[in-house]
């Protein structure tokens, strides 16, 4: 169904929403187009309304990059505690996450050349950072900023193993 | 740039101000009637007073007028014995309530509606509204879809101005005679009024001796400003001096070149604008797509000071009336036309089988008549707009395409497995999960054989039986009607007919398709037995006559023949005679959440000969708000933490003169992945229904690569090469070698696979080998291609960006398809 919150009978105008106010990812039974996606480092994310009338894009996020979206964040944050301020990242043990939805046939989003298929573009690009406590209590961050880049280096140990079945592409940079 | 639907919408200021002034707030005042009358049924909802209750309990304002005009709504419904729909009712109420403040007070009420524009234009800026002046208020419209009952609430307009005033004339205007025909019956039997209609009721001198409130129905073909020979043609002469009430049915219609014409003379005949006040009468106009007709007259501004309320086809639609509607295009590349039609048309005839075997089902039967369903026969329609054996562009077309068809036909009834075999392909394509078929024509077909759909279809669409030889037949009896029969013995049975406009045109068409055409003089006319309960003609291959005037409820299979562009509110016409359903005891609705046989039963399945066609029908539907598409644009908001500042990594290509691609030696191949070359068709289906547009695409066509090997020694290599030289240099891909061999050992060896339907590889004729040579260059390309790439991949190389940089967007669009 278009989307009821923006109901419009005799006219034909759709609102861009406030992107603070959209509800958030965690629930399987959103039927909205946009979400709002805590650690993303763009809102909103959109969702693909296959058979609803409502088409969107750049990047919609099918059902199961949706489900890996939502089963991130509700990993991380089992109490219901999301982050939901602007560039608040998640976070997980002692590192910091951010998540970016990557845009296909964008000749700026990440792609690599994979054996001789065209350009390949994984679905997601994650970046994570060492948060380090100091004595004193407060805390610092430390990148990892090694010479070289471990492209999907991490991919054995992000995500945790229980979300790491029948996923889409996903990517781990860590630099 | 929205349609002139989507535009004329947005700008019904009158619809907006009637319903303020009334205290209504329109969504929500349409879904309280639509409860009352589902609950209640229309005969009772105005009767009982049950829909003034729903009015009065969500008014906001004084509810004295709504009382008071629907008073004068029941009274104009009780004397032409209507008992209104909501929709109707509600057009009513905002019109009695306009009737009475023209009326009353012009000078006031004009006062009043120009001060609503001022606010409403405040929060409307896409289309400019002039001021409201007297003339504004000579002229009012309804903006009702085909079948909505149009004719009922002009009837129900009549009563309430005759009631209202005094009239010197009132004059109904049709866009033909056929037209004026059915609506001088129509009003004859509300027994309300005294009717004329010109010509068939007498000639010009008569209308002089007849009483002022007589309703005379003309088409707008015999009005001309002065008197043209000694035909039919009535000088608007004869209306002068008096004050008329002219009612305008789809008054738009004809050449574009005449419609400037006729706006004038309905114009001049109401008197609008005239300067004596006794000469000053109403235009009040009818019309299913009157944003195509802003649109072409450029005239937003006048229908919408003028348009009471729009029930147009998309909330008609949306509120269940009519059948569902289910398409499928299916878009093959150029050379597989012939099997692209075929496979279209068998799956066209297995949909349209399915429905007339579900009809004939005595469950079926049985749960029709336990709900009180009315469901005519079921009739696959086959319709352009052009005219069959005609001479323009667009008729020979159409003209082809018939002949295409009625060789599908011929062959369907001579050869043994003709249909078996199309449907093999069709079921195939299903197994795979690209069917051409609506869900419920599949799930129905489940575990039958080709074989055993084919003898359904021969027995029940075509009444074939052994021996029978298929034969065309114009019948002299009725002009313009060709038979489709089939011999049997010394007799002949019709299972359908052709509409031709021109006989002769068909027929040399038909002579150069070496298909035979005889005379038949004695069968009478195949068209006027479609009427029939027990009609045995279930194919009707016909034109724009068809789409105009036909008034039928059997048509429920439509594959479209050639549709040009820009033929929008004749599409709209040809959807409405598809999706027209009687419903329960005649109330139009078709029923929810039903499935299987009877969801078949009302469902139009729409089919295109060529894709072209289906995207032209589409895009008239949405033209006139049907699956009408809306795109928004809205800014992303960047959430990049500004430190720690995130790094991303960008790919960089090496320049061309950094490596070489050799495939003269053979061993290239060893190391590349494999290719696909797909000449498979497309799909895409489409459903309309309650929830807006539900599309899907799918691929069909199976595996042909080991055919397609076979053909390879016929191929012209030095043809391939050219291609595949022209190919560097366009592409400037100076770093590749290869040589003749190299594309030869591709063809031969090479990892790849070909996709299509069945009879790609078949060899007959110069086109077939040309069709193979082009799939055949494209193998090798995509073969080299991915040569290219792996050595070029080896030499990429990957740089540190800003996070910034990699492509997070700048917006994102919404696009809602309104049904």
């Amino acid at each position: 169904m278009p989307d009821k919150s923006q109901p419009n009978l005799f006219g034909d105008r759709v609102l861009c929403p406030d992107v603070q106010n959209l509800p958030l990812i965690v629930s399987a039974t959103s039927n909205h187009c946009e979400v709002l996606a805590p650690g993303s480092v763009y809102q909103p994310l959109l969702l693909d309304q296959q058979g609803s009338g409502v088409v969107s894009g750049p990047g919609a996020l099918n059902r199961e990059e949706e489900k890996f979206v939502r089963d991130l964040i509700t990993y991380l944050y089992p109490k219901k505690d999301y982050p939901k301020a602007a560039s608040t990242p998640l976070v997980w043990g002692k590192r910091k996450i951010w998540l970016k939805r990557n845009i296909e046939k964008d000749a700026r989003s990440f792609r690599l050349r994979v054996d001789s298929s065209d350009w390949y573009y994984p679905d997601f690009v994650i970046w994570m950072r060492k948060i380090v406590r100091k004595p004193s209590g407060s805390l610092i961050r430390k990148a990892s900023r090694s010479a070289h880049m471990r492209v999907g280096a991490n991919i054995k140990s992000f995500p945790p193993k229980s979300l790491r079945t029948s996923y889409p592409r996903r990517l781990v940079q860590s630099l | 740039m929205a349609s002139g639907h989507a535009r004329l919408k947005k700008a019904l200021v009158l619809r907006d101000v009637l319903a303020h002034e009334l205290g209504l707030d329109l969504p929500a005042v349409m879904r309280g009637l639509s409860t009352v009358e589902d609950t209640m049924t229309a005969d009772l909802a105005m009767s009982d007073g049950n829909y003034l209750a729903q009015l009065e309990s969500l008014c906001r304002g004084d509810a004295s007028l709504l009382t008071e005009a629907d008073q004068a709504v029941r009274a104009a419904c009780q004397t032409v014995k209507l008992a209104p729909r909501y929709a109707q009712y509600l057009s009513l109420i905002l019109f009695a309530h306009w009737q009475k403040c023209r009326s009353t007070d012009e000078g006031a009420f004009i006062e009043r509606l120009n001060a609503f524009l001022t606010e409403w234009a405040k929060n409307n800026r896409s289309e400019t509204i002039t001021p409201f002046t007297a003339d504004d208020l000579q002229f009012g419209a309804f903006w009702m879809a085909t079948g909505s009952g149009k004719t009922h609430v002009l009837h129900a307009c009549i009563a309430m101005l005759h009631a209202a005033g005094t009239w010197d004339r009132t004059i109904l205007i049709t866009p033909s005679e056929n037209l004026s025909r059915q609506h001088a019956d129509k009003l004859r039997e509300t027994k309300a009024f005294d009717v004329f209609a010109y010509p068939m009721d007498g000639d010009a001198s008569s209308l002089g001796r007849l009483h002022p409130d007589t309703v005379i129905v003309v088409d707008i073909n015999k009005l001309a400003e002065t008197k043209k020979g000694d035909g039919v043609t009535l000088p608007t002469s004869v209306f002068r001096d008096g004050r008329n009430l002219v009612f305008v049915d789809e008054g738009h219609k004809g050449q574009r070149s005449e419609e400037s014409v006729w706006k004038k003379l309905q114009s001049d005949l109401a008197g609008i604008g005239d300067s004596q006040p006794d000469h000053r009468g109403m235009l009040i106009e009818f019309s299913a797509t009157f944003g195509q007709v802003a649109e072409a007259e450029a005239t937003f501004g006048r229908y919408a000071k003028a348009i009471m309320l729009d029930y147009a086809y998309d909330r008609f639609h949306a509120d269940l009336y009519g059948k569902d509607f289910w398409n499928v295009k299916l878009d093959g590349h150029q050379e597989m036309t012939e099997e692209v039609q075929h496979t279209t048309l068998t799956a066209a005839l297995i949909a349209y089988w399915y429905q007339l075997s579900s009809f004939g089902k005595s469950n079926v039967q049985k749960q029709i008549k336990d709900r009180g369903l009315r469901i005519a026969k079921p009739l696959w329609v086959l319709l352009g707009l052009s005219v069959i054996g005609g001479k323009n562009a667009g008729d020979k077309e159409q003209t082809s395409d018939v002949i295409d068809v009625l060789r599908y036909l011929d062959r369907a009834l001579s050869e043994d497995d003709f249909i078996a075999e199309g449907v093999t392909h069709v079921l195939d394509a299903a197994r795979q999960g690209s069917s051409l078929l609506p869900k419920v024509v599949n799930d129905g077909v489940q575990g039958m054989s080709a074989a055993a759909i084919q003898a359904r279809i021969l027995n029940d669409v075509f009444g074939w039986q052994e021996g029978d030889v298929p034969l065309f037949r114009v019948l002299k009896t009725s002009p313009g009607e060709m038979g489709l029969g089939l011999r049997r013995g010394d007799s002949v049975h019709y299972y359908g007919v052709v509409n031709v406009g021109d006989v002769k045109g068909l027929k040399n068409g038909l002579e150069a398709a070496s298909l035979e055409i005889e005379d038949d003089a004695f069968t009478p006319s195949l068209f006027a037995d479609l009427e029939l309960a027990n009609s045995g003609v279930n194919l009707l291959i016909g034109s724009r006559r068809f789409a105009e005037g036909w008034d039928n409820y059997r048509a429920s299979s439509l594959t479209l023949l050639r549709l040009g562009q820009n033929e929008g509110s004749l599409i709209i016409q040809m959807f409405g005679r598809v999706v027209r359903f009687a419903g329960t005891n005649g109330n139009g609705k078709r029923l929810r959440e039903i499935t299987g046989d009877l969801a078949a039963l009302q469902t139009a399945f729409v089919f295109g000969l060529k894709s072209r066609y289906l995207q032209a029908f589409l895009a008239g539907l949405f033209e006139n708000g049907i699956g009408e598409k809306t795109r928004t644009v809205c800014d992303v908001d960047d959430w990049l933490p500004e430190t720690p500042a995130l790094l991303s990594i960008k790919a960089v290509g090496p320049q061309q003169n950094a490596f070489l691609v050799d495939l003269r030696d053979a061993k290239w191949l060893q190391s590349v992945n494999k290719v696909v070359v797909s000449y498979a068709a497309g799909i895409a289906t489409a459903r309309i229904g309650r929830d807006g547009l539900d599309e899907n695409a799918a691929r069909v066509g199976g595996d042909v690569t080991a055919e397609f090997k076979q053909t390879v020694h016929l191929l012209d290599m030095d043809s391939i090469y050219s291609d595949l030289v022209q190919w560097k240099a366009l592409g400037k891909r100076w770093n590749i070698r290869f040589d003749r061999t190299s594309a030869r050992i591709a063809l031969q060896s090479g990892p790849y696979e070909v996709w299509a339907l069945p009879g790609f590889c078949s060899v007959q004729s110069r086109q077939d080998i040309q069709r193979l040579q082009i799939a055949a260059s494209t193998v090798v390309r995509k073969l080299f291609e991915s040569a290219y790439r792996k050595i070029e991949a080896k030499h990429s190389s990957y740089e540190i960006i800003g996070a910034s940089e990699c492509g997070i967007p700048s917006q994102y669009f919404k696009e809602i398809t309104n049904a």
